[in-house]
This record gives structure tokens, sequence and C-alpha cells, in this order.
């Protein structure tokens, strides 16, 4: 306590003595008290999982003191909020994604923050492809079968998906409309709730983060036909993407990104960008992330706006309805 | 015989000091934190897990369950002495414990919950031992259609629950129904009664529900007596169960045990339906069913027991199948998965020192419990004699605390000390929570998986009748409502005839 207290008499003393500005101070000493990383959603999930990787290695490798704070709730749109309403002095960051960053205003008709505007974007942690299984025992093999089954019996393959809304959701509904068929979607509460009626047979197909899927796909029980990345999956090396199945140009990916709230003052935020550059560079992070990713501040945000428009579309023309 | 020799693999993995260690720390860690309201084992393990990575699996494995199920154990303790469950699956727990703890019997309610929790471990571990790979290809056997069926005969079941006005519980199950309902509908994605609040989005969390319910309402209650300042008990006399306790706890352990297992291998059924329903047989079963919510101890034995069983069983999809069953099973299987472990149908043949070691550690685990348990009962119950000035406002900061810490959010705060309200209001107009809690909980799932069963079967009801898991579900409902119909009938006939008849 007693250093703390004599850090900000310092820093007191020299705001009086220089005159200069508060901004200017905290970039000199940035970051002189803890860090705060905002995860948007409950301890244990794969947000989660990520930013405690992000908050571990700068508190190991750049020495700040970064502290999760998970305020879960409305798929992540009131722990963006509560980031979006911090002060922009760099000491708030959030784990933003597809889903709360560019998916939530099309869907969410009163969401209290605008994503371009409120956040300025900092670095893409990971970007994390879908995965589209079916039942070990189903004929379903390829994108070819899925689509073939489809246009048999329209309207009668049950698609399901970790959740209504949800990057999976949308995926399905995007393939849906670029392969010009149709099925009937049946959403669920998660993917331990969907796994045993895909498993079983009692739903057609299954999409979701290529993660929840790996287990039952390793051990023989799902089949995974396609993922939906541009390229293959390191860790599915022989899968096809849905790309190669014949769509080409069909990509959708849930990406996890740090920002800041909007007018964090630039230097901050290059600081910040170059040590969270660092940090996803180490080897031991690589291995526990999707591949390696580059994608600092302006190309995050121009993914953003990219998403947003892509998924606004996919909303529009699937009819699903605007809460 | 396979499965004994396996367990004897299984023991030289436990019995090593080294992952005995880690399973006594699993345990300790597991019992605390379950004392603890908001501190569950999902913020505990989520944050235990990167330390893990540097342990070798079966270890990890060990110190995780051990938080789980000691949690369960340590969840009973802050609802049977405060009315506050510690854990969501002990609110059950606090209907009966609380009100032993207040007739001076805190440390009989305490220790059947520690030898009810130990009984149902041991067993349901030996079921997973004999029967897991059996059970987990069952589970899966079971769709919206079944749950559905399920949850409805759970409801049936609840009629049972109505003690006193009926009136009154069916209004408080719909109650427990409408607040259930709050949030984001998981088929159409809108949200209902949400009033616009974020916050609410994702519905009225179970600790604001239960907290609010069964503590805050309590405190306030008692704070609204002026005849005379109430505290607990003088001297608490006996520690331990007496033998009539003892003959008294052994059906209801065995019952509860058998539901919890059952419960605990379908993946989405929660450890506090299990206790619910566990409960509710034994009201339905009971002599005087009256007792029930004044201080019965098989209202304590049988939902403790079926908790604690279903915690074991819940590792039968997680571990055969990769299927997690809660949430804090999905953060065990990622943790699993890093180590490089897949979870599924071969782990049993790949992994045996892996699932056996553990099946045992569970074993070991649970004598370490009851050891660790029963010796703090006499610690635990000399808490009641804390003045009421102190004892009152500690449970309310704990309560805040631990409502605050499980999103980092005021609201859950505010909102429970509304539910506080609402639970003061229904105490005077003498509405019991139970039912309300029921309908809160197993509404949502009930309407969730009937409008999945049809979207699934295009509309067709038949769906609910031609599967034949379902179909025997609703048959037992069927069964139930007529045996629950036809004795009134006949009483009530009896009565008109001016016959005496002694129920």
């Amino acid at each position: 306590m007693n250093r703390w207290a004599a850090r900000a008499a310092a820093a007191a003393a020299i705001v009086l003595t220089a005159g200069i500005s508060g901004n200017a101070l905290a970039q000199a000493g940035y970051p002189d008290k803890p860090v705060r990383l905002i995860v948007p959603f409950p301890p244990g999930g794969g947000t989660d999982i990520l930013g405690r990787i992000v908050a571990d290695k700068l508190t190991a490798t750049a020495g700040w003191k970064v502290v999760v704070e998970n305020k879960a709730g409305a798929g992540g749109s009131v722990g963006l909020d509560a980031a979006a309403k911090s002060k922009p002095d760099g000491y708030t960051l959030v784990v933003g994604q597809t889903s709360n960053m560019s998916i939530a205003p099309s869907i969410m008709s009163g969401l209290p923050y605008d994503p371009v505007k409120d956040f300025s974007p900092v670095r893409i942690i990971t970007s994390v492809p879908l995965a589209i299984v079916v039942g070990a025992n189903s004929p379903i093999k390829s994108m070819a079968d899925l689509v073939a089954a489809a246009k048999a019996n329209p309207g009668k393959l049950l698609f399901a998906s970790p959740g209504n809304s949800t990057v999976a959701h949308l995926t399905g509904e995007y393939f849906q409309k670029v392969a010009g068929i149709k099925y009937t979607h049946v959403p669920y509460k998660g993917t331990a709730q969907a796994l045993p009626d895909v498993i079983s047979g009692r739903a057609s197909f299954y999409v979701a983060s290529i993660e929840s899927a790996t287990g039952p796909v390793k051990s023989g029980q799902l089949r995974a036909i396609a993922v939906t990345s541009a390229k293959r999956a390191p860790q599915w090396p022989d899968v096809p993407t849905v790309a190669e199945s014949g769509y080409a140009g069909f990509e959708a990916v849930t990406w996890f990104g740090i920002a800041v709230p909007a007018g964090t003052p630039a230097p901050i935020i290059a600081r910040l960008d170059a040590e969270v550059a660092k940090v996803l560079d180490a080897p031991e992070v690589q291995a526990r992330l999707n591949g390696k990713t580059d994608i600092g501040p302006a190309a995050f945000a121009a993914l953003i706006k990219a998403d947003h428009d892509k998924w606004a579309s996919v909303v529009k023309e699937a009819g699903i309805k605007v809460n | 015989m396979d499965v004994l020799s396996n367990l004897a693999l299984g023991f030289g993995v436990a019995l090593t000091l080294k992952n005995l260690a880690y399973c006594f720390l699993g345990v300790f860690l597991g019992t605390l934190i379950g004392v603890l309201p908001g501190v569950g084992p999902l913020v505990t393990i989520a944050m235990l897990l990167p330390i893990t990575f540097g342990l070798d699996p079966v270890s990890s494995l060990i110190m995780l369950a051990g938080i789980f199920y000691g949690a369960q154990y340590g969840g009973s303790t802050t609802a049977i002495l405060v009315n506050m469950p510690g854990e969501v699956s002990s609110a059950v727990t606090a209907i009966d414990g609380y009100q032993m703890a207040r007739q001076g019997r805190a440390g009989p309610a305490l220790a059947t919950a520690a030898i009810a929790s130990f009984t149902a471990g041991i067993i349901s571990t030996l079921l997973v031992a004999f029967f897991g790979p059996l059970v987990g290809k069952w589970a899966l056997e079971f769709g919206a259609a079944e749950y559905f069926s399920l949850m409805l005969m759970g409801l049936v079941f609840s009629a049972v629950l109505a003690h006193g006005d009926l009136v009154k519980s069916l209004a408080m199950v719909v109650t427990g129904l409408m607040l259930g309902i709050v949030g984001t509908d998981v088929t159409s994605g809108l949200p209902r009664f949400s009033f616009g609040m974020a916050e609410l989005l994702d519905g009225v969390g179970f600790t604001v529900v239960a907290v609010g319910l069964f503590a805050v309402a309590e405190i306030v209650q008692n704070l609204a007596r002026t005849d005379k300042v109430e505290v607990f008990t003088k001297d608490v006399k006996n520690l331990m169960p007496t033998w009539a306790d003892l003959k008294a706890i052994t059906g209801p352990t065995m019952r509860g045990t058998a539901l919890g297992s059952f419960f605990g291998a379908l993946p989405g059924i929660t450890a506090s339906v299990a206790a619910f329903s566990a409960y509710m047989l034994e009201k339905k079963i009971a002599k005087d069913p009256s007792r029930f919510g004044h201080g019965a101890i098989e209202g304590v034995a049988a939902p403790e027991a079926a908790n604690n069983a279903a915690a074991q069983t819940h590792f039968i999809p997680t571990l055969t199948l990769g299927i997690p069953a809660t949430a804090v099973m999905a953060l065990v299987l990622g943790a699993l998965t890093m180590q490089g472990i897949q979870p599924g149908p071969a782990v049993m043949t790949t992994k045996p020192e892996l699932f056996w070691g553990l099946v045992a550690s569970m074993l070991v685990g649970n004598v370490l419990l009851l050891l660790l348990n029963l010796p703090l009962v006499g610690v635990w119950a000399r808490l009641t004699q804390v003045p009421y000035r102190f004892l009152f406002p500690a449970i309310l900061v704990f309560a805040s605390v631990g409502n605050y810490s499980l999103n980092n959010s005021a609201v859950d705060v505010y909102l429970c000390a509304v539910v506080g309200v609402l639970g003061y209001v229904f105490a005077k107009l003498d509405c019991q929570p139970a039912p309300l809690i029921l309908g809160y909980v197993l509404g949502p799932m009930l309407e969730e998986n009937l409008r999945r069963a049809l979207l699934m079967a295009e509309g067709s009801f038949t769906v609910f009748v031609t599967r034949p898991i379902s179909l025997v579900f609703l048959l037992a409902s069927a069964l139930l409502l007529v045996a629950m119909v036809v004795p009134s009938l006949r009483k009530g006939r009896a009565r008109v005839a001016g016959e005496s008849e002694g129920d």
C-alpha cells in the first residue's frame, strides 16, 4: 500500500510541477497500475481460456499486472458494454469476438454499444474455424452428400446448432443460401445438449466450433465432413474446407481479439499491440492457438466491418428475427 | 473378475502418495469452496486449470474431480446452518436441514448430510466402475422427447409437494415457471420478460433465486418478529445422529442414491433436478408428509445422497462419450483434451490407468471427505450459537458477495434483494418456496424439450408415444396421477358415507 501511495504522490507531483497532461503521463509510465481484462463470458469457456492465456503471458513477459474480470451475460454484450463505458486510459481491455462485435448489431435492436464507434481494436488473438459434422453412422460422407440429401428432401434435414444467432447458426444459414438448399434449424443450448442428438443421428448434422467437436470426432462417434475456414484447419489436415467442396470463397470463422474503449490514446494502443503481438508469438502460446494470425489494429477494424456486412446480409436473407 | 482387477489397477494409481495428496487437496478445496456461496467449483477449476498442465493427467483429473464432488459436501453446510445454499444442488437440503438446525439438531443434520453423501458417493462410484460404458451408451438414447416426458413425470411428482393449500402450491409452481421463462428463448432466440435489460437476457440465475428466497427472506422474517429475539438454540446437545436417525435415513439415502445416479448419467440434467426428485419421492412415500419442511431428517438425507451420486455419475457421459453433462464437466474435459487425452468410448482401453485411477480416487476421496467433515460438524454446529446481530449481517454480506462474484454484476445483487422481498411476502402469505423452485428449474427444460421434439418431428405429437423410453415415462406419470386421484376419491366417498377411516 505504501508503495502505491508513494507512486501516486510522485505522479501527482509531476503533474503539478511539470503541468503536463494526464494522457502524456499515463503513456510515459504505462502501465503503472493493474490492467483489467474483461472477459465477457463465464470462467472456463473458450473466450475465458484465451483471455487467461493472454493475461498470464502479459504478466509473465511484459511484467504487467493483468487481472481477468469475467463479466458474462447476453452473449458477451454485457461485458462489452461495460468495457465501452470504461475510461479510455488503457487500463481496461476486453476480449471481443465475431458474435458480439460483428453479428450483435444485426440481431439485437437494443444493443447498448456500437462495436465500430465505441471501440479501438488492438489485435486478433486467434481465428477458429467451424466444423460441419455428422453422426458416425450417417450416410452423409461429404458436403456433396449433404447438399444432395437436402435437395432430395427439402426442409427435412435437421441442422443442429449450439444456439440461435451464434456464428454456427448463421454459418448454417449462410451455406443454405450459397448452396441453394433448405433444411430445418434446431437450436440447442450449447454443445453438451446437441451432441447426443447428433451422435445418435436424431439430428442430421451439426455446425459448431472445431474445439467442441474434436473429442467425439477423434473417438469415432462423429465424422467431420468439412471445416469452414478458407484453408484447412491445422488440427484436421484431412478434412476438406467447404470452399474446396465446390463453394469457392465460402468462409466463416469465429475470431477473438483484444479491444479497448474508443478514445484510448494512440501510443497506448500501439504499446498494447506490440506487447500482445509478442505474447502471441511465443511458441508455447502458438502451440495452444489455431495457427498464426497477424491482424493488428487497422486490419482488425476492417475485419469487424467486413464481417458485420457479411452477417447482416445473412441475417436479412435468412429472415432471422431481430429482438 | 475383470472389473475387480481393473479396480486393483486403479487403487494402485490412486493410492500412491502423490495422488493421495492431490486427492486430499482436491476434496479439501472443494469442501472449502462449497461452504462459500458464489465461489463454486466452476470458478475454482477454471482458475486452477493452468496449474494442472504441469501435472500428469491422472493427478490433475483426480484433483479436479475432488474439487467437484467435495463442493457437494461443503455446499450443504451453509444450507443447513444459515439457510443459504452454498451450491445450487444444496438448495433442496436447505428446506429441512435449516429447520433441523433451528431445532438444535444442526449436528445430526450435518452428519446426516455427510453420511448420506458418503454412502451415495461410494455406491454411485461402483456403478460408474461396473456399468459406466453401458450406461453411457444408454444415455445417448435420450433425445428431446425422452427429456420432455421425464420432466413431465417430475412435474406430476411435484403435485405431491402440494401439502397444505393446493391452490397456493399451484400458484407458486406457476410463479416459478414464469421466473424461469425470463431470458432468451432457446428455440426462437427472442428475449422474454427481460424488460430491455441486457443482464436479464440470460435469465434470473439460480443462486439469485435460491439465496433470495431462502436466506434473505428468512432473515427479514426473523427480524420482523418483535415478540422475542430467537436464538437458534442455547446448547447444541447431540452432535451425532441417534440410532433412530440412522435407521430413518437408510431408505432415503438408498433411494436418493438411485435417483441421483440415474439423473447424473444423463447429459443435460443438473444435480439440482436429482436432489429435487429425491426429496419429492421421500415426501410422497412418507407416512406423515407434513413433517417435511419442518425438519424431517429424510429431507436432508435423500437430496444430499442424490446430488453426490449425480456428481459421481456425471463422469459417465463425460469420460465414456466425451459429452460434458455440466459446465464443470466441460472444464474437466477441456483439461483432459489439453493433456492430449481424448475422452470417448475408447478411453477405458487406451488409458485404463486414467479411468480406473479416477474411479478408485473417488472411492478414496469420499472416505477422505467423511473423515474431514464429521469432525467439523462440532465446529460448524457451534456457529448456530452466534447471536443474530452478528450472524445476520454476516450472512447478508456473504450472500451479496457470492451473488456479485458470479458475474461480477451488481444487478444480480439487486435481483437477489428483490427476490428476498418476494420471499418475505410469500412467507407472510404462507406460500412454500419449494414448488416455486421446482417450477423454475423444470419449466424451462420442459418447454425447451417439448418444442425441440415437435420441431424435429415436424409438429407430430405422436413422437412422445412412439419412442419407447418416452412412453414409459408418460405411462408412469399417468399411473401416478391415477394412484393419487383414486384414494382421494375413495376418501371423499367414505366421508359421504359417514365411515371413519384412518389413512
